[in-house]
């Protein structure tokens, strides 16, 4: 193909002209934003003059601080409030000082002359810029002079506020820079006219009985090694971490006391460590307590209440927990009350909901054991995991209150009760000791071993740690049947005379056919809830219904077959209605007289009730 | 010029067009070239821009400009644009000016892809269809962005927002994909439009409840193509609410981080805030603190603390809350509450429908604070309940509606110090240190019982309430367990109080106990079962009862099964019932006792005083025996029937009867009671009216009785064992008819009162030697001449003081007749009797009788009995005294005038 000299001119002329369009457009610097800043955008110091007082702001690797009027970390919410209101001082806003004074009017007029702050900016490659400042008297407005006095800019209110805050304003209220995520360790070290005690904590991860994964946790080091209260200890290192000082004073050394600090807290975070002075009272102010940090000579005040929890550590912090431990690790335990004891063990591979097993009779190796309540005794365990010193009013007035710790008896009396808990091979055990001063609930709880004991409100344990009679441990379902199997045969016999008062049968089609008061309906929902009959407790003692009063015999057909073979029988023995809903039953191949739940009292009831009653 | 035969005509177009398309490139080349030359924005024809306007309102985008320019680096520029979409109604944005630079090869693919974008004096506005209140206005007052493509990342040189009080600026580095328009989103652009401008408007709705924000964010790209966004704002002091209303706060501020990804989504962050001094209605804390993170805009953690929070005379020196998820819908926050000497952790969650539901992990309440609250304490007091110590809570589930009122509530509650209606764990089982605990589910809506308590336990008492707690409202308690009564004193009432006036028990009864009624009135419903041991009622000892209670508003019915009494089972039991009709006047109401079954009397009688049972002690029943006892309240004083029955030998005082019928009506001092017995051989007959305590009157009838038994009965104190061993059995040859009226105190029947009438017949009552022991001699020699046998003795009796006075004994035999008057010292066991026999003379004449000798000697003879009653001294002849003095003992055996009357 040949190109004709037309198109190669008309080519070459394209590419020759779009070479100067590249040309051009590439090296195009874009012009700058239609808006115009006045101060640099990225200030690197700040300083605000008003009369002699100055503020000097300087950014710093490790952000904001305040240089004068004294040193200290800035607020770098404050700071950058007054940082992005100068964002939006541009000149274009303004107008000319000619202008103004061609109207008559001048500098004075708009509270320029002289100003009322200087403001100077210096941004990060060192341009500085700086402008005066002045409130107009007629309408307390603001303006700026630019540095050249050549332009008038009104200021918004906004930026006005930040000029008016005090000093104060641009600092932080924290002390302490470490947070409190980061502290490991406190000390405490607390001098009085004669005295000097220190209380240490750490947070360390330790392995505990009773426990699987051991997270860090505070424990005192100091005066003895023992465990913090979590929650206490947790609060009272985040409110120190928090603390704040109110204001910063200038006080001599005699008055502040800091030379010889009443108390010294040393807080200790990921490789820095920060130690707080605190001195005397304010002068006049004795909620206030004079403090510095111990490498800053800058004295501030601090609210004395913020440190109730550190001038008594030991107390305050004292760990409420008698028990702490995981009811799921649990595998046995032991209830002795009384002179008798009673162990529960957990069965191995009970799926996700726990199994228990416990012995007929206390205390016996009998080989005959039934299935104990789930239910009761997690409730148990979470209950005793659970159990926390009452709080106890401190004696000081104003001081907080603190648990009802102290230490146990030494030795233990003989014969308290006692709740030994497995974990495997290892064991924490629980003695349970009258504290008659605080009713009926409480109980000194302590743990073998452990440096003090708590006095706790033991109501939720429902007397769990004095029960050692085995029923009130057992399963509360006496008899489930199990699946595809169902009620075939009810019979129902008054004892004294042997008179059947009523008997029903399920036919092959599935329909009840009964006599007596044992009408179809009535059977069908005896048999309904004769599948799962359960005990809304069972008794430990006589209860008063030695005399039985009537027998129900329940037949029960299996899943598989339908002959006389695939059928059993159960037989229980039942009072006479003993209130409008309260009915005592005993399974007869079982010693246990139970009170039987409501549910299926309700239709069992009206069954024994007398005609005509 | 022939074209060559070669050039095909499909060539030939080719050529053509590339000829055709260089023709109009190079004009536009060339202008282009003018323009970049320029150095100036070039304003163009007023038909392109209207073109434009034209191309954009087919897409439903209405522009409009003052001016449209070309500038020198070929971006586009607009003055006081104004964009409208349609569906929208009114401009949604503004701009003073606006420069856009777009990608030419995206545009030549038909892509629109910005690489620069310049903006001042922009504005938002939101339609008055998408506003909330209908009315048009303004989402962004002032806007200033200036951005570029920088290869995959815009660079935000500078973003400026000001809405309101607040101003907002961005800079930093953006992934392209950010600010990429998502073409495959779902919906119509102008309805996503809407839906961004909607957002908006709620965001500034949200963001005028403050009183202004300062918010600086920059972004700082990373090599991985992330952008990682630093954020501070400082806040205004004021935050309007709409639930806690207006909040103050000293300082407000927050800084968060969070990272972009490269395809614009964001990814995790952290969001960090705090403020002092808040205070909001009649609250306040000294600080806040809010931490929220998660892990892309889906959700996250939120964690909320607040320190020293008073408010509504409450003092919770720490509060947390901890929410999960909390961005997603019905997601919770779990809070922890501390208080100088509570604290309590749970979570809570805001429903889709608004309501609020609370979870209450753990709890310990100090009941002093509890008190001290404005809300419960009132509500303790007007309840009369009083705590103390600690209230536990665990696994408490609340529902509550927007304004606080509580949907349902359910848990475990512990209460150690409860005190209220009477019932505490002291009252209950002091030894058992076993407070109130129970679980609850209350719920205002459910008609039948709001609140209702489950595995209710107060000491050694279990049970469950269905409640309605109000005054007045309707209760239903049943309780079971070891029971003091005095707990239930309240509750139950003065019936209860009543009956159990009179127990004095040795162990709690364990009782089954339903009660239905209405708080504060006297309805209340009673059943239940109470099993007692070892107790005593009205000073009877009993050894156990099983009680059956059904108590209503009319009727009290009290069941006693297998009521035992004494101290053994030999001492037998009753069954029975007590009811109160409550119909009737209150001294008629009751209780009416019928009892049946083989108790010893005496445990009856102790029911009725001491000193009756005391006095009852002396009649033993055999096994074989029944009682029934019939107590009814009557109009003066209660009827009492008493029937009394046995088969066999029993002991009454000592004495042994056979076959006891007796029956007692009346009560104390109106008591009648009559009674048939075989006793010593015989009947007797007893009927005792008055009070047998003091002077009951009796009339005795003795019906062919051994004398010597009844004699025994008089002549000592002799009990049971002493009288099985004394030989009282009736021997057959004598008979005793008594009949006796007067007054006699069971306590002491030798100071029996009154007079009767008595005869005896006995064969060998008495011989009359009148020779001593020459006519025993004579006897033995077979002459009986001087020997007379006396038979039969019959006369009257009077009973006084001790004493017994016979005035006209007449002891009379076949042929001789003794007449003794004497008196019988009842106290002393003596007798003093003297008596002239006589032999009477046969009607009409006998010669031998003429020439009886032994007359002289009766003449002679004086019979004289004296001393001790057992072993009396007897002498047949008068003595000189006896003849000197004839009158003395003249008086012997009269009964006392008083005694006659």
């Amino acid at each position: 193909m040949r190109i004709s000299r037309t198109t190669v001119l008309l080519l070459l002329a394209n590419l020759i002209v779009f070479g100067f369009v590249w040309r051009a457009a590439s090296g195009h610097q874009p012009v700058a934003v239609t808006q115009t800043q006045l101060f640099p955008p990225d200030p690197a110091r700040i300083v605000l003059t008003e009369g002699a007082a100055r503020l000097v702001l300087e950014r710093r690797t490790a952000g904001w601080r305040v240089l004068e009027p004294f040193e200290w970390t800035a607020n770098i919410w404050s700071v950058q409030r007054l940082i992005d209101e100068l964002r939006f001082i541009s000149t274009e806003r303004g107008f000319d000082v000619e202008e103004t004074k061609a109207n008559g009017a001048t500098l004075k007029d708009y509270g320029l002359d002289p100003p009322r702050w200087t403001l100077k900016v210096v941004g990060d490659g060192g341009a500085t810029v700086e402008a005066r400042i002045g409130i107009q008297p007629a309408t307390r407005h603001h303006f700026l002079l630019t540095e050249d006095g050549r332009r008038l800019v009104p200021l918004p209110e906004a930026i006005a506020a930040a000029l008016a805050t005090s000093a104060e304003s641009y600092r932080v209220d924290r002390i302490f820079e470490i947070a409190d995520f980061e502290a490991r360790a406190v000390s405490v070290r607390r001098r009085s006219a004669d005295s000097e005690s220190v209380t240490a904590l750490t947070s360390e991860a330790r392995p505990r009985v009773g426990r699987k994964v051991q997270l860090p946790e505070w424990r005192f080091e100091t005066p003895v090694d023992a465990l913090a209260d979590p929650d206490a200890t947790a609060r009272a290192v985040a409110d120190l971490t928090n603390l704040r000082a109110s204001r910063f004073t200038e006080l001599a050394e005699a008055v502040t006391g800091l030379a010889a600090p009443t108390l010294r807290i040393a807080l200790e975070g990921n490789s820095r460590r920060q130690v707080l002075l605190i001195g005397n009272p304010a002068p006049n102010q004795p909620g206030l307590l004079c403090a510095k940090l111990e490498e800053n000579p800058a004295v501030f005040l601090v609210e004395a209440r913020d440190l109730r929890d550190w001038l008594n550590a030991r107390e305050t912090l004292a760990d409420a927990r008698p028990a702490d431990f995981d009811p799921a690790l649990v595998t046995g335990f032991t209830v002795t009350a009384g002179g008798r004891s009673l162990t529960l063990h957990r069965l191995e591979g009970g799926g996700d909901e726990p199994r228990w097993e416990i012995p007929v009779a206390p205390g016996s190796t009998a080989t005959r054991r039934r299935e104990g309540d789930a239910r009761t005794i997690t409730r148990f365990l979470d209950a005793l995991s659970r159990l926390r010193a009452a709080r106890r009013t401190a004696v000081e007035a104003g001081a907080p209150s603190v648990p009802a710790v102290s230490v146990p008896v030494s030795p233990t009396p003989a014969g308290l009760p006692t709740v030994e808990l497995e974990f495997g091979a290892e064991r924490i055990t629980l003695t349970f000791a009258e504290d008659p001063a605080r009713g009926a609930g409480a109980r000194l709880v302590h743990a073998k071993g452990a440096p003090l004991a708590a006095i706790c409100d033991v109501s939720m344990l429902d007397g769990g740690y004095l029960n050692v009679e085995p029923p009130a441990w057992r399963r509360r379902a006496v008899a489930v049947l199990p699946q595809g199997a169902r009620v075939s045969g009810l019979r129902l016999t008054a004892r004294s005379d042997g008179k059947v008062l009523g008997e029903a049968r399920l036919g092959p089609d599935g329909n009840w056919a009964g006599a007596g008061r044992l009408e179809p309906a009535s059977a069908r929902r005896l048999a309904l809830g004769c599948a799962e009959v359960k005990a809304l407790e069972f008794s430990g003692r006589d209860t008063g219904a030695g005399a039985w009063a009537f027998e129900l015999r329940v037949t029960d057909q299996a899943a598989t077959g339908a002959g006389a073979a695939s059928e059993t029988i159960r037989t229980y023995l039942c009072s006479a209605p003993v209130d409008g809903r309260t009915l005592l039953m005993r399974d007869e191949s079982d010693d246990d007289a139970f009170v039987l739940e409501p549910t299926l009292a309700a239709t069992l009831l009206p069954l024994l009730a007398e005609p005509g009653r | 010029m022939s074209r060559p035969a070669s050039i095909t005509p499909t060539r030939r177009f080719l050529r053509g067009l590339a000829r055709t398309c260089l023709w109009l490139l190079l004009p536009v080349l060339s202008a282009l070239c003018w323009l970049v030359h320029l150095d100036r924005p070039a304003r163009l024809p007023e038909f392109i821009g209207d073109r434009l306007a034209a191309a954009l309102s087919t897409q439903g985008v209405q522009v409009r400009a003052r001016a449209f320019w070309i500038q020198p680096d070929l971006s586009l520029a607009a003055d006081d644009l104004t964009i409208a979409v349609a569906g929208l109604s009114g401009e949604i944005f503004e701009a003073a000016r606006l420069e856009a630079a777009l990608h030419p090869g995206s545009l030549l693919a038909g892509e629109v892809a910005l690489t620069q974008l310049r903006l001042s004096g922009g504005r938002v506005w939101c339609p008055a269809a998408l506003a909330r209140d209908g009315v048009r206005r303004r989402l962004v007052d002032e806007l200033s962005l200036d951005l570029a493509r920088e290869g995959r990342w815009f660079q935000l040189r500078n973003a400026q927002v000001r809405s309101g009080k607040i101003t907002c600026r961005i800079v930093g580095e953006l992934p392209v994909q950010s600010l990429r328009f998502d073409q495959a989103a779902e919906g119509t652009p102008s309805r996503r439009l809407a839906a961004v401008l909607a957002d908006l408007e709620t965001a500034a709705r949200w963001a005028e409840r403050s009183s202004g924000a300062s918010v600086t964010a920059r972004c700082a790209g990373q090599a991985d193509g992330r952008t990682e966004l630093t954020l501070a704002a400082l806040l205004g002091d004021d935050w309007l609410d709409p639930i806690a209303g207006r909040i103050r706060a000293h300082a407000p501020r927050l800084s968060g981080v969070a990272q972009i990804g490269a395809d614009g989504r964001l990814g995790k962050w952290r969001l960090s805030g705090e403020a002092r001094d808040l205070a909001w209605g009649g609250w306040s804390a000294r600080r806040a603190e809010l931490t929220a993170e998660g892990a892309d805009a889906g959700g996250g953690e939120l964690r909320l603390a607040l320190s020293t929070v008073k408010g509504g005379g409450v003092f919770l020196p720490r509060i947390t809350l901890r929410s999960e998820e909390f961005l997603k819908p019905n997601k919770h926050a779990t809070y922890r509450l501390t208080t100088d000497a509570s604290w309590a952790i749970g979570s809570l969650s805001r429903q889709a429908d608004g309501d609020f539901a609370i979870h209450v992990e753990q709890a310990a309440i100090a009941a002093a604070e509890l008190a001290d609250a404005p809300m419960i304490g009132p509500a303790l007091r007007e309840a009369r309940v009083s705590l103390t110590g600690e209230v536990l809570l665990r696994g408490i589930s609340a529902s509550l509606t927007r304004e606080g009122a509580p949907r349902k509530v359910s848990g475990e509650i512990a209460a150690s110090g409860f005190r209220g209606l009477g019932l505490s764990a002291e009252s209950i089982a002091p030894t058992e240190g076993q407070p109130l605990r129970t679980c609850f589910d209350y719920e205002p809506g459910r008609l039948a019982a709001p609140l209702l308590l489950r595995e209710l336990r107060l000491a050694s008492v279990r049970g469950e309430a269905d409640l309605e707690p109000r005054a007045g409202g309707a209760f239903r308690l049943g309780l079971r367990g070891d029971i003091a009564p005095a707990s239930l004193d309240v509750i139950l009432g003065k019936w209860w109080v009543d009956l159990w006036r009179d127990f004095t028990l040795a162990e709690r009864p364990f009782a089954f106990i339903e009660v239905r009624g209405r708080w504060g009135e006297e309805t209340a419903v009673t059943k239940g079962r109470v099993r007692l041991r070892r107790f005593e009622f009205l000073g009877a000892p009993f050894r156990r009862v099983e009680v059956s209670v059904d108590a209503d508003p009319r009727r009290t019915f009290i069941g006693l099964h297998g009521l035992a009494g004494g101290a053994s089972e030999a001492d037998g039991s009753v069954d029975g019932t007590a009811t109160w009709d409550w119909s009737r006047p209150v001294a008629l109401a009751g209780p009416v006792i019928r009892l049946e079954g083989d108790l010893q009397p005496w445990i009856a009688a102790r029911c009725g005083g001491a000193a009756l049972g005391e006095t009852l002690r002396g009649l033993e029943l055999p096994a074989a025996r029944r009682l029934s006892l019939e107590l009814a309240p009557g109009e003066s004083a209660p009827t009492l029937r008493v029937r009394a029955s046995c088969e066999g030998t029993f002991n009454a005082w000592g004495v042994r009867g056979e076959t006891l019928q007796a029956e007692a009506t009346g009560l104390g001092k109106g008591l009648r009671i009559s009674a048939h017995a075989g006793f010593a051989g015989g009947q007797a007959v007893l009927a005792l009216a008055g009070d047998p305590l003091s002077r009951a009157k009796v009339e005795l009838g003795l019906v062919r009785c051994d004398p010597a038994v009844v004699g025994a009965m008089f002549a000592g104190s002799p009990s049971l064992e002493s009288a099985s061993t004394q030989n009282l059995a009736p021997k057959g040859r004598s008979r005793l008819d008594l009949a006796f009226s007067g007054e006699v105190d069971f306590k002491d029947l030798k100071m029996a009162r009154g007079r009767g009438r008595y005869a005896l017949e006995d064969s060998e009552l008495r011989k009359v030697r009148l020779l001593g022991g020459v006519s025993n001699l004579l006897e033995a020699l077979g002459v009986g001449a001087t020997t007379y046998e006396l038979t039969e003795a019959k006369g009257s009796f009077g009973c006084l003081d001790g004493r017994a006075y016979f005035p006209d004994m007449a002891i009379t035999g076949p042929q001789a007749r003794l007449d003794l008057v004497g008196e019988l010292d009842l106290k002393a066991a003596t007798l003093d009797f003297e008596g002239d026999f006589s032999l009477p003379r046969k009607q009409g004449f006998d010669p031998i009788d003429i020439i009886n000798l032994n007359r002289a000697l009766v003449s002679l003879a004086k019979i004289k009995l004296t001393g001790p009653l057992a072993k009396p001294e007897t002498r047949n002849f008068a003595t000189l005294k006896d003849m000197i003095k004839p009158q003395q003992g003249k008086d012997l055996g009269k009964m006392p005038p008083s005694l006659l009357e």
